[in-house]
């Protein structure tokens, strides 16, 4: 097995379920990311702005701020509307798509979903435009 | 005589079989729906995470 990269890529993960909270960094972590987590969206924004992580993962039901709010939040600021942003959600109807792409989300994952396709968008995200 | 390289070649290893152990327990902790096994299991995933989290932090001491 490879050793890990020298720079690690930062993910946020921001879901409120602690145990799925855990599956994902526990998930991410193995595939060689640095993990950040956030049990709100308020937190999560406090997070975003003093760490910014190369992406961010939001599940859309979230206390406080929802994952659409939070995701709009950070695609409509000048300094954080580069970090990719992964909304996972329980909702799959066209409205709900169409209100994460209203948000700016680079990418809308209905649950549940598989974890290897979550890692392979996440990599596709993190890839550096040519 | 172990020398840091056989160190570092069984960390690896053991980071090796840590992940894969970890992405099974992730797929089916995603996948299982009874809560007694999900229980169990997570509590599982969590203690080999840990162990993991060691096996780096042991494996970065003999790395460059």
């Amino acid at each position: 097995m490879a050793d890990r990269p020298k720079k690690e890529k930062t993910i946020l993960v921001v879901e409120d379920e602690e145990d799925v909270r855990a599956l994902l960094a526990m998930r991410l972590k193995v595939s060689h990311f640095r993990i950040l987590a956030a049990g709100d969206g308020e937190q999560a924004l406090a997070v975003i702005r003093e760490k910014k992580p190369d992406l961010a993962i939001l599940d859309l039901m979230l206390p406080k701020i929802t994952g659409y709010e939070l995701c709009r939040m950070i695609k409509f600021d000048e300094d954080l509307k580069s970090i990719p942003v992964i909304i996972l959600s329980a909702l799959d109807q066209q409205v709900d798509r169409e209100r994460a792409a209203e948000a700016k989300a680079d990418v809308y994952l209905v649950k549940p979903f598989d974890l290897d396709l979550l890692l392979v968008k996440i990599n596709q995200l993190l890839q550096p435009s040519s | 005589m172990f020398f840091k390289e056989d160190y570092l070649s069984y960390f690896r290893d053991l980071e090796d079989i840590f992940s894969r152990d970890i992405v099974l327990l992730t797929d089916i902790l995603n996948e299982i729906s009874d809560h007694a096994v999900h229980s169990k299991l997570y509590a599982i995933s969590l203690d080999d995470s840990g162990i993991f989290d060691d096996i780096l932090a042991q494996k970065a001491k003999f790395e460059d």
